[in-house]
């Protein structure tokens, strides 16, 4: 796994959480891309495009989890992280099983998001 | 003078007169034979009076001895007449020595009618002699020993006379045992002396015999008249002693009765007749065959009453029912007494009853109310006291000992009932008895006591002057079991509010959670590209104030949704104030609105404008409506259209009214009613306490709150406050 292969793509439709989260992505060195709503992302980023989507839960119109089903509908490939501010054990459960890969509550630090990522990169090389 | 013919012309009309009398007596009284007989004697009396005239006036032999023949017929007839005199009279005499005298008699008269010297062997003539002032014939000649057979049974007759007069003697009648006994003997004696001295010429006298008859008439006469007033004035003793007895018993306010063992009805009087309602003494006699069955109201009681009266002879003042002619019953008084016959077995029952209908039912009536006094103190648990000023002398009731668990022996005085009374409670009571003691002014109090049993009690007291008598009265209530529910409500209503503010801070952490975690968020992923920024060169720090301004904006956006929850919870338990409806909802939408967001739900907020204030605690009500939003949204969460309606409304000038429309399922009509139950719920989660909380904050607020099902669909729940003409001061 190279670093320049490592890509995030952030939807939330809270503008300032996501700019805080691509900002600071990016002052690593790490490509990341922030989308207001679902569907501009869905409309902006093609389903082989590789890389990870953090996706918020709360979110009007399309949530989160409509989001994942989408994704998956439409065969995107890209792993997905799902980020919300509100505890909720249910919330987890039921990302993971929509196929989420993680699961992250605000506010996580940068270093529990690529532990998070690091080894989701682990797991994909070893088939 | 002549008196010859004058004494025997007095002898036969007296005698005739005492017998005409005495005939007259028989026909009135049939069955007196003794006065027939009397009559007979006294008829005869008199014919052999006439006869003896007729032969002491004989001028030949011929004639006086045609006289004498015949004249024993009418002896025959005086001595048969007094023997049955005697033997009706007398109720004595031996029968067989009646017969003989009868007989003999009979046959010395026929001897006389048939032998022509049967006084007289032979009859030489007739001489005159002077006696009494006149002259008279008397026989001469041989006299016949046969006339003796006469004589004999003149004898016999003192026998059984003797003999009868003896019994007569011992059984007690001695007057008339010596009166008719010695007139009989002296008369038949004498007559009997004289005959034989007269007929065998040892003096010379006529042979008569009406001065002993007419003796023997006069003194049978004088007692059997005697006797006759006698039973005339006893016949009119009895009479008065009848009529007293009459009037006693018609005129007595007692019932007086009579029956057979059996049962019958012999006797009555009007008092009875009239006490069991009977027409007259007689209608009851006639009606009352058998008073076990009519008279007694229990049947049964009438045997025992029986027995009773076998072993004690006589039953008094027993109080029992009887029934009356139409059915009612009524209370008597009764005693019984039987009465022996001949054979020494009750003949019959005397009994007297009195009305005690009045007074019993009186007694029944006091027994009923001092039954529903006492019943009414028990149910109400009140016990009243009155006490004496001057004495301090205290009277409870049943119910006040066992208020204070005190046997019946206990004498309560006022220090003594104070003594009950907790320490707190002392001292309260005691200057409450002082006021009403020295002022007359009255107390109603709630205070506790510790029983004789040692038992905690709350006791309602409540004391009433009554100066006028120097007494002090009232009662104790044992209102335990009321203030045990007012404390364990008290603690319920608390553990709700709690449970209520648990919910509440639940539900708020929650959204409070999202709104925080977001800014919080953002700041940290912030700092660190910052931190990452300023390590790096010294070209791409251009980026860092503004990265700085976002921080400082969420970490305002953070103290914001702190502060707005603050301001909801704040108030805590404060009392009621001026509110705005609007701004509550306003409060409560703002907390929800991340749940409202995510749940992609549809707001639509109706307000009526310029709404009246409501007086109402902020906390309470924050509570409700965040508690109807969110049961909106977890009703709405399968429901592919979600839409929120919040109105405001007025009803009235007084009343505001506020719903939540939500558009989910609606509400089963079945469960309707029973929504704001406690634990009723339909979530998997819930505790169900929710809208029954709610409905116990608007109904403290004096609200009511329900809910309706929409025409298109979901449900409405809504709540009305009153109005507030002014705002806050």
């Amino acid at each position: 796994m190279g670093r320049l292969s490592l890509r995030f793509w952030i939807v939330d439709d809270d503008l300032r959480f996501g700019r805080s989260l691509k900002r600071m992505l990016n002052a690593k060195g790490i490509p990341a891309e922030y989308f207001g709503s679902g569907q501009s992302f869905l409309d902006s980023v093609p389903p082989e495009q590789s890389g990870y989507a953090i996706v918020d839960i709360h979110m009007p119109g399309c949530d989160g989890f409509t989001l994942l089903k989408k994704m998956h509908d439409l065969n995107y490939d890209m792993p997905v992280i799902i980020i919300t501010g509100q505890a909720s054990g249910e919330a987890r459960d039921r990302a993971m099983q929509n196929g989420a890969v993680g699961y992250l509550q605000k506010p996580f630090s940068e270093d529990s998001l690529m532990e998070l990522v690091h080894k989701q990169e682990a797991e994909r090389s070893t088939p | 003078m002549n008196w010859v013919t004058i004494l025997w012309s007095m002898v036969a009309s007296a005698a005739l007169t005492l017998g005409a009398i005495q005939l007259m007596v028989w026909f009135k009284k049939r069955k007196e034979w003794a006065n027939l007989f009397f009559c007979l004697l006294a008829v005869a009396t008199a014919v052999n009076a006439a006869n003896e005239l007729r032969m002491m006036r004989a001028e030949t032999v011929e004639q006086f001895a045609a006289t004498l023949r015949w004249g024993h017929f009418s002896i025959l007839a005086a001595i048969v007449s007094l023997v049955f005199f005697v033997r009706h009279y007398l109720r004595a005499g031996r029968r067989w020595l009646a017969w003989t005298i009868c007989l003999m008699r009979v046959s010395s008269s026929l001897l006389a009618l048939l032998i022509r010297d049967f006084n007289y062997r032979e009859l030489t003539g007739i001489r005159h002699i002077h006696f009494l002032g006149e002259s008279i014939s008397i026989a001469q000649g041989v006299p016949n020993p046969l006339m003796l057979i006469g004589n004999a049974s003149l004898l016999l007759l003192v026998v059984f006379t003797v003999d009868a007069a003896v019994s007569v003697w011992r059984r007690g009648a001695r007057r008339s045992a010596l009166v008719v006994g010695g007139s009989i003997v002296f008369a038949v004696l004498g007559a009997t002396v004289h005959g034989l001295l007269s007929v065998w010429q040892i003096i010379h006298s006529p042979m008569v015999m009406s001065p002993f008859n007419i003796a023997l008439v006069l003194a049978m006469g004088y007692e059997i008249t005697r006797e006759e007033l006698r039973a005339g004035q006893l016949a009119v003793d009895l009479r008065e002693s009848e009529a007293g007895l009459q009037n006693l018993f018609e005129g007595t306010v007692e019932g007086i009765f009579r029956t057979s063992p059996e049962g019958k009805l012999l006797f009555a009087n009007p008092a009875f007749a009239k006490l069991l309602g009977y027409d007259s003494p007689d209608d009851a006699v006639a009606s009352v065959t058998h008073v076990g069955l009519q008279i007694w109201a229990v049947p049964e009681e009438r045997s025992g009453v029986l027995q009773r009266l076998e072993k004690e002879g006589v039953v008094r003042g027993y109080e029992c029912r009887f029934r009356r002619k139409d059915g009612t019953e009524l209370w008597v008084s009764l005693s019984l007494r039987p009465v022996p016959g001949p054979d020494g077995r009750t003949a019959y029952f005397y009994g007297f009853v009195e009305n005690i209908d009045q007074r019993k039912r009186a007694e029944e009536t006091l027994k009923r109310s001092e039954r529903f006094l006492a019943e009414t103190a028990r149910l109400g648990k009140v016990g009243g006291w009155e006490f004496d000023i001057d004495t301090g002398k205290q009277i409870w009731t049943a119910e006040t000992y066992d208020i204070h668990e005190v046997d019946s022996t206990y004498e309560p005085t006022v220090e003594k009932g104070l003594a009950f009374y907790t320490p707190t409670s002392k001292p309260i009571i005691g200057q409450a008895v002082k006021r009403i003691s020295e002022q007359g002014e009255p107390y109603d109090l709630e205070l506790e006591i510790i029983t004789a049993k040692g038992h905690h009690r709350d006791i309602l007291t409540i004391g009433r002057a009554d100066l006028e008598h120097r007494r002090i009265y009232g009662f104790f209530q044992d209102i335990t079991e009321r203030k045990q529910n007012e404390r364990e409500m008290a603690e319920l209503r608390l553990e709700r509010a709690h449970l209520a503010r648990v919910l509440t801070v639940d539900e708020i952490s929650s959204s409070l959670a999202h709104e925080i975690n977001q800014p919080l968020g953002a700041i940290l992923n912030n700092a660190e590209a910052a931190k990452i920024l300023l390590s790096q060169a010294q070209g791409q720090r251009g980026d860092i104030p503004e990265i700085i301004d976002d921080i400082i904006h969420d970490a305002k956006r953070a103290g914001d949704v702190v502060r707005k929850v603050r301001s909801v919870m704040k108030k805590g338990d404060a009392s009621f104030e001026p509110l705005s409806i609007h701004a509550l909802i306003d409060e409560a939408l703002t907390i929800s609105h991340s749940s409202l967001v995510l749940n992609d739900v549809t707001l639509h907020l109706e307000l009526m404008p310029d709404l009246t204030y409501i007086q109402g605690n902020r906390v309470r009500l924050q509570q409700v409506l965040l508690n109807l939003v969110t049961n909106a949204l977890d009703v709405m969460k399968d429901t592919p259209s979600r839409s929120l309606t919040v109105r405001s409304a007025m009803d009235g000038p007084d009343t505001v009214i506020v719903s939540i429309s939500d558009s989910g399922s609606g509400i089963a009509e079945s469960r309707r009613t029973f929504v704001f139950q406690p634990f009723f719920t339909t979530k998997k989660d819930g505790l169900g306490l929710g809208l029954a909380i709610c409905r116990s904050i608007i109904e403290e607020h004096g609200g009511r709150i329900w809910a309706d099902n929409n025409p298109d669909g979901g449900a409405t729940f809504s709540f009305s406050l009153k109005a507030r003409r002014e705002g806050p001061a």
